[in-house]
């Protein structure tokens, strides 16, 4: 009773009192000129290789060390220092980091490769996390415990050069903030959809540190690319996410201007609600019946046909997809040769079943496609590349709403006596819902004067990946004999999909980044359209490496303890490395 | 100031002493006090709480079917709700949709999260209320991740942590860590 009397009367200083015990114990550090921040919050940068490197994941190691490296200024001292933490602490997860707008990846690699002191670079584009772990001098070092972000200052004072950091004036909330919003986050957090951040300022702050979290880890915008290598369609450029990451850990200062986010707000929702006006669909085809998503469970996956066997030709330009998102983490809308029938999920996408549903070969593309195992070093095993039988996935990350619009010079086929399948991949969302999903298709007016997009991939079965292996690699590769433009690149792997690549190593032998995603998001499903279709000349060889982490560092890996097959459940691995493309010479056409 | 009190408070947790009394309103207006709640009850659990959170809907139902089950053996559930950004109304209708049958502490000015050193909501507290102390912090189970979802969770930890309450015995996982949507203390 006295405890309790005590307590209601005490709250203040109860507070006062953990306060001031912890002060005197030491939990905060001991230098008392400046407030250095005493612990990290999360986060995860691309090295100097394109890697994603993500705190998160070290939750075994006991310190992990980030030295504090400029390619202008203490550069020797800061390898020095890098040398002096390998020899004494020879166990220690050790990084550089790089506090510099300026990309320096290739700087970075000479210098790493020339050096014995090897260790990622982080690349700290917004010169935010260098701050965050309290940094601020070059060739100087901070410890961190990973499982808490307790940060003991390591070494410092062994250069002088400053670590750069961000100058306040350097980021406008109205010039650069908000269009960089309205373009990336807004779609999907107006009122009218999740997540309902953007209603008015005082909002976007009360979800300021979720924000800073989703920023810091490169959970948001989705996807996971590397955007270093080329512009993408809706890909947001790096400098842009930087000048956010930057505002949101200055407080998300307003800068006196008034309220800008109810209008904003309300605009795109009206954007939304009015799609781009493309008439009357050529064709509508609608689920039969719906699924039903009960509130709580694991993620189901749900096959229903749709349409077929299709009496004609279609060569479709447009399609846009009505489903409800919620509930749907993505749909596959499917073309296959051949009716679903009576075949149950597990019949059909049985663990070892190769071929699965991947039947149709691209035959004028002749170029062989090799198989690498792990084991094997060179690749050596032929294949041929298949036609990728999905059409279309619609994923809840496209913004707007799910379309596909192959513009006005582009088409693709379904042929005639198609089946048109769908597979819904659905999640609980705390209460009941359901999927109805409704496709229209639009046609192409004038199909014989379209250039047709064809789909293809460098599908690989019958692997299996061991247990509690954080990187393991596939790859892939073909001989392109003909001249293509390549136009989208759409990667599927399930939930240990880690990372993806797409080389291209031309005539003239120099393999260059198609894509990158390191930071590969099995939730979202993303595809990925370059700016520019990519030229691929005649005599190319396409290679794909794809990254699987089966380890127990891999937060939604279902069992790290066991081997994964080839399958189509959520349990079991996919490997399609899936594109898109358009055949230059047309008197290859069949 | 708050930022510092708060890291400190979450970087020292092992110095709470004992959990004080909170007064604060629930979606009626109503004054409901934590130490009354406490008063017939073998243990309190507090989770944090936030609207439109989707790891806070999607545990709603879970939560639901828990606080059923332990409720014949005295254990009280709440939630409590820190942000800003929801008002009474909107935390009532969110607490209608999904309906996790639980009562909310409205916590407005946020002293009573900062205390709990509440990171993240869907963070959960065990309390005795015998000593008021924390016997156990963190998630849930390990089922919801920022990545996905697992098909079934590995590890049940709370329902394990109120085993051992219930038990009488030492918690074996004191803390785990909760992945929720990062609650904003703001002046």
């Amino acid at each position: 009773m006295t405890r309790r009397m005590s307590s209601r009367t005490l709250g203040p200083i109860f507070l006062g009192l953990v306060l001031s015990v912890a002060l005197s114990v030491g939990c905060t550090n001991t230098d008392t000129t400046v407030a250095a921040p005493t612990t990290v919050d999360d986060f995860r940068l691309i090295d100097h290789n394109g890697r994603s490197q993500w705190l998160g994941a070290l939750i075994d190691e006991a310190e992990v060390f980030y030295v504090a490296i400029d390619l202008e200024c203490g550069t020797d001292q800061a390898l020095a220092l890098m040398q002096s933490i390998r020899t004494a602490h020879p166990k220690a997860k050790v990084y550089y980091i790089a506090a510099n707008p300026k990309q320096e990846r290739k700087a970075y690699k000479t210098l790493i490769k020339a050096s014995e002191k090897r260790a990622p670079v982080l690349m700290d584009t917004s010169l935010t996390i260098s701050a965050s772990l309290g940094l601020k001098t070059v060739a100087s070092a901070v410890k961190v415990r990973p499982q808490d972000g307790h940060i003991t200052p390591f070494k410092q004072g062994l250069s002088e050069c400053p670590v750069r950091k961000v100058e306040p004036s350097a980021v406008d909330f109205k010039a650069d903030i908000l269009p960089i919003i309205d373009k990336h986050c807004l779609s999907c957090h107006t009122t009218s959809r999740w997540v309902k951040i953007f209603k008015d300022y005082p909002t976007v702050r009360g979800w300021s540190q979720m924000i800073r979290q989703t920023l810091r880890t490169q959970r948001m915008p989705p996807g996971g690319i590397d955007p270093h290598f080329r512009p993408y369609v809706g890909v947001a450029k790096a400098e842009d996410m930087d000048a956010l990451l930057q505002w949101v850990e200055m407080g998300m200062p307003k800068s006196g201007h008034p309220d800008p986010f109810p209008k904003m707000n309300h605009d795109k929702i009206v954007a939304l609600n009015n799609p781009k006006g493309w008439g009357k669909p050529d064709i509508v085809w609608e689920m039969p019946e719906a699924h039903i998503v009960p509130a709580s469970g694991p993620d189901i996956y749900k096959y229903i046909q749709i349409a077929g066997p299709t009496k004609r030709d279609i060569h479709l330009n447009r399609i846009r997809f009505n489903a409800d998102f919620r509930v749907t983490h993505h749909m596959n809308l499917m073309v296959l040769d051949r009716p679903l029938k009576a075949l149950s999920d597990d019949q059909v996408f049985s663990k070892g079943n190769d071929q699965q549903m991947r039947v149709r070969k691209i035959t004028a593309t002749k170029g062989e496609m090799y198989h690498d195992h792990p084991t094997e070093p060179s690749l050596k095993v032929a294949h041929k590349l298949f036609e990728e039988t999905i059409l279309m996935t619609a994923s809840r990350s496209q913004a707007l709403s799910a379309e596909l619009d192959l513009g006005a010079h582009r088409s693709m086929l379904i042929p005639k006596g198609s089946y048109i399948l769908l597979e819904g991949h659905y999640g609980s969302t705390g209460k009941e819902g359901s999927n109805k999903a409704v496709i229209k298709i639009y046609e192409h007016p004038n199909p014989s004067e379209s250039e047709v997009v064809e789909r293809g991939c460098l599908y690989r079965g019958g692997f299996k990946i061991p247990p509690g292996k954080p990187s393991f690699t596939m790859k892939t590769a073909v001989d392109i004999d003909e001249d293509i433009l390549l136009v989208r690149f759409v990667p599927h792997m399930h939930a240990r999909g880690k990372a993806v690549t797409y080389f291209a190593t031309g005539p003239n032998k120099e393999r260059k980044v198609l894509l990158s995603v390191p930071n590969f998001q099995y939730k979202y499903q993303h595809e990925w359209t370059p700016e520019e279709p990519i030229f691929i000349p005649k005599g190319t060889r396409l290679e794909t490496h794809m990254v699987y982490d089966n380890s127990k560092y891999n937060p939604i890996n279902p069992d790290p303890t066991q081997w994964v097959y080839n399958g189509s459940s959520r349990a079991e691995e996919m490997h399609l490395p899936r594109f898109q493309f358009v055949r230059l010479d047309k008197d290859k056409d069949q | 100031m708050t930022l510092l009190l708060l890291s400190i408070l979450t970087a020292c947790s092992s110095l709470f002493l004992d959990v004080p009394d909170f007064k604060r309103p629930n979606t009626a207006g109503e004054i409901i006090s934590l130490h009354k709640m406490g008063d017939d009850a073998t243990a309190l659990v507090l989770i944090s709480h936030g609207v439109d959170c989707p790891v806070i809907q999607q545990y709603s139902p879970i939560i639901k079917e828990m606080a059923a089950s332990f409720a014949p053996k005295g254990v009280r559930f709440a939630f409590v709700n820190a942000n800003t950004q929801d008002d009474a109304q909107e935390v009532a209708a969110d607490l209608k949709e999904y309906d996790a049958g639980i009562p909310v502490f409205l916590d407005e000015n946020q002293k009573m999260s900062m205390a709990l050193a509440y990171k993240t909501t869907s963070e959960t507290i065990v309390i005795d209320p015998k000593t008021w102390t924390i016997k156990y912090r963190g998630a849930i189970d390990d089922q919801i991740r920022y990545a996905g979802r697992l098909g079934k969770p590995r590890h049940h930890y709370l329902k394990d942590a109120l085993g051992d309450v219930l038990a009488g015995v030492p918690v074996k996982t004191p803390s785990s860590r909760a992945y929720g949507c990062a609650i904003s203390y703001l002046d």
